[in-house]
């Protein structure tokens, strides 16, 4: 038993495992940019063919990155991440906190970086030169004696070997948010008309209702149009109550959501609710006397004794030519006849009057429904500060990186010291380093 | 005034295009006569061509006011794609700086005339200034496109390092041990390779949280598996690969040179791949 749990334990320890995994990740996320995901069923149907279809929904593959395999690549590899983590950080601590003062001659002389310089003086003063010259240049050197002599150790960039651990810890952190977030969390929209209210919302996934604590009712919705028709602003003015009291109040834009007791709602879109009212001007065919009227659909309107008018239909584009009509006469409330009227041919029309007036038809006063998105996301404050984390621990990984000196004075001084050094990686820059530390030391010997 | 002003921004944005092929040819020429003069031509045009593109674009700034639309010209492809070069431009002029890679100012040079020549002459991009749609009123927009961009740019210099590395590289092994000596050395390439994909790295990370940041501000969730997100994210990790195979594994020279070209093909596909190729939430690339 102890065996298989070693077994995994060692499996997940590898950084194989993760880069394998990374891969394997990458290639199946390809997928599901490939393949749009989450479209109705008759959509796929009609692309790829019954069979297709069959084959790629029994892989999940029209949902795939909420599929339990794609769920479970990610498992692993935060698994793979938190172990290979707790197996290293002990012995990354030990080495810090102790670090190698003096080191076998046979291994000093082993490194890449190594130079061995002639100092014509005591070694007393060798000693003192030194140590001025490095903490002018370097750092303060540590002091040490082993059997060969004396050693002077130097380190610098240590931060960056907390860096991956930091970075892999933000991982977890971001993994427990985003778990926290899809349990007790929940992502729903609504749409709502102007006037309306409702405390009852539709999860995106999975469409259920579900019931808010509070009720949303909007008050208004504006959606304002640049000259070419693209929407420039949509904003709802909405207020929140509880039992029948007003709790919130905001006029949400698409960037300035509006949250209560954690649950934020943001404007995601709108839609067309067709037309609500309709301006029209009568006017006597001697132009003396005119009449803006406002009508709502098949809302009767009595033009002079018993005739009478309504807006029966609408069309926002009459066969090209623009917002149209449909207008029904009345005589004594029986429908004697339609007439249709476009708003951009007023004169269309000519002469025809109804009870003596002539109408024309000014414009339509669309509606739009307000297109809401509620939420709630109690592990978003851990995916931020894991985020925050991860961008800390990439910056001390990255820009920083640790390398050590030893200088070695013989104890048998015989006018010779060798300074030689190792980096854990930048070793390109690090040569650069020595070659300077090399270069500032012979100075400092004239 | 307005036609005046809008001729203007995208007249000085056609002249810097024409000045970097300059820059490329005097680059070009230094690489195969191997004369200095030719390089610092070279980077001094260079110089000239990224003032024009900056007097450019703050043209179109300023036109975009005096559209009453006001905005950032980074929010669609023609400006995007422009901007983009104007982040590699000034990446490469930073690390010239730093690190004296004049020679890299050839691909640099190419890359910043490929996208503001896609961007001009292409009939699939309008160069026309677009008012914000809802959405793109953000002060997130700024920092998530620059953030990207810069991100974007170090990785494309990576690029050009690593394929310098291979040039100089298979020169050396075709020749019996010469060295190409007017390239920078393969040691020096490897690094500054390295360098610029960790510096990438960085600024995606960014650029993807502050994407993600502003996603949470805008519609309430932080991660959605749009296509744009994806690929980035699939970028991300990608020299995430990279780093850990070079730090856990020792891969340096030519294989980590390989491995850079090939991150920097995602990068493409991430930028302009998705956009042109897939569907979803990133609008800039539709036409």
């Amino acid at each position: 038993m102890d065996k298989i749990l070693d077994k995994i334990w060692r499996f997940f320890s590898s950084v194989k495992l993760a880069v394998v995994l990374i891969l394997v990740i990458i290639a199946t996320a390809i997928i599901g940019t490939v393949i749009q995901q989450n479209l109705p069923d008759e959509m796929y149907l009609q692309h790829y063919g019954a069979s297709t279809f069959r084959l790629l929904n029994f892989f999940d593959l029209f949902d795939m990155y909420h599929s339990w395999w794609f769920e479970l690549l990610l498992i692993l590899f935060i698994m793979n991440v938190i172990v290979c983590t707790w197996e290293r950080l002990p012995a990354i601590f030990k080495m810090l906190s102790k670090p190698k003062l003096q080191i076998p001659v046979e291994k000093l002389n082993a490194f890449k970086e190594k130079e061995t310089i002639s100092y014509k003086g005591t070694k007393e003063a060798l000693m003192t030169m030194l140590s001025s010259k490095f903490r002018e240049i370097y750092k303060e050197p540590i002091h040490a004696k082993s059997e060969d002599g004396d050693f002077l150790y130097l380190e610098k960039g240590r931060i960056a070997r907390f860096g991956p651990y930091i970075t892999h810890l933000s991982l977890v952190i971001i993994f427990i948010g985003v778990l926290i977030g899809s349990f007790f969390g929940f992502d729903a929209y609504v749409n709502l008309d102007q006037g309306d209210a409702t405390n009852i919302v539709k999860t995106i996934r999975g469409s259920k209702d579900l019931t808010l604590p509070f009720t949303i009712r909007c008050n208004n919705f504006k959606i304002e149009f640049y000259d070419s028709g693209v929407p420039k602003a949509y904003k709802s003015d909405l207020t929140l109550l509880n039992g029948g009291d007003a709790v919130a109040h905001k006029i949400i834009d698409v960037n300035q959501p509006l949250t209560y007791k954690g649950i934020t709602i943001y404007q995601a879109s709108y839609g067309q609710a067709g037309a609500s009212s309709f301006d029209i001007m009568l006017s006597r065919s001697d132009n003396k006397n005119k009449d803006d009227v406002s009508l709502n659909l098949n809302q009767q309107f009595r033009v002079k004794d018993n005739t009478s008018i309504a807006v029966l239909d609408y069309s926002a584009n009459y066969q090209g030519f623009g917002p149209t009509i449909l207008v029904g006469i009345y005589k004594d409330n029986k429908l004697q006849r339609t007439s249709i009227y476009l708003q951009k041919y007023p004169d269309f029309h000519g002469a025809e009057a109804i009870g003596g007036y002539k109408l024309r038809f000014v414009k339509a006063n669309e509606s739009f429904y307000t297109g809401l998105q509620v939420a709630k996301d109690p592990g978003a404050p851990y995916v931020a500060t894991g985020a925050i984390i991860l961008i800390i621990g990439l910056i001390m990984s990255f820009f920083s990186y640790r390398r050590r000196l030893w200088v070695l004075i013989p104890d048998k001084f015989n006018g010779t010291f060798t300074i030689a050094g190792v980096a854990d990686r930048n070793k390109y820059s690090f040569e650069m380093e020595f070659e300077k530390i090399i270069h500032e030391i012979k100075k400092g010997e004239k | 005034m307005d036609m005046m002003a809008h001729q203007t921004n995208t007249l000085l944005l056609s002249i810097a295009t024409f000045v970097y092929v300059g820059a490329m040819f005097l680059y070009l020429f230094g690489l195969v006569f191997k004369k200095k003069f030719l390089d610092a031509g070279g980077f001094a045009i260079f110089i000239l061509a990224f003032l024009i593109e900056t007097a450019g674009l703050i043209a179109r700034w300023i036109e975009s006011y005096h559209l009453n639309y006001g905005h950032i010209p980074i929010t669609n492809l023609y400006e995007s794609l422009i901007f983009l070069s104007w982040t590699v431009a000034i990446m490469y002029i930073i690390v010239d700086l730093k690190y004296k890679a004049r020679k890299l100012g050839f691909p640099v040079s190419l890359l910043a005339f490929m996208f503001m020549a896609y961007a001009s002459f292409s009939p699939n991009v309008s160069s026309r200034i677009e008012p914000l749609v809802p959405a793109l009123k953000s002060n997130w927009l700024t920092f998530h496109v620059v953030t990207s961009f810069f991100g974007y740019s170090a990785f494309a210099l990576a690029f050009g390092a690593s394929v310098f590395y291979l040039i100089s590289d298979w020169y050396t092994t075709h020749t019996n041990g010469k060295v190409l000596s007017y390239l920078p050395s393969t040691k020096v390439l490897d690094d500054l390779s390295y360098k610029l994909i960790i510096v990438g790295e960085v600024l995606l990370a960014i650029g993807i949280i502050t994407g993600a940041a502003w996603a949470d501000y805008a519609w309430g969730r932080y991660w959605s598996w749009d296509p744009k997100e994806t690929w980035s994210l699939i970028t991300f990790l990608i020299y995430i690969v990279y780093i850990h195979l070079r730090y856990s594994w020792g891969w340096h020279g030519k294989s980590a040179a390989i491995f850079s070209i090939i991150g920097f093909m995602f990068v493409l596909f991430t930028y302009l791949g998705v956009n042109l190729v897939l569907s979803g939430l990133h609008s800039y690339g539709s036409t």
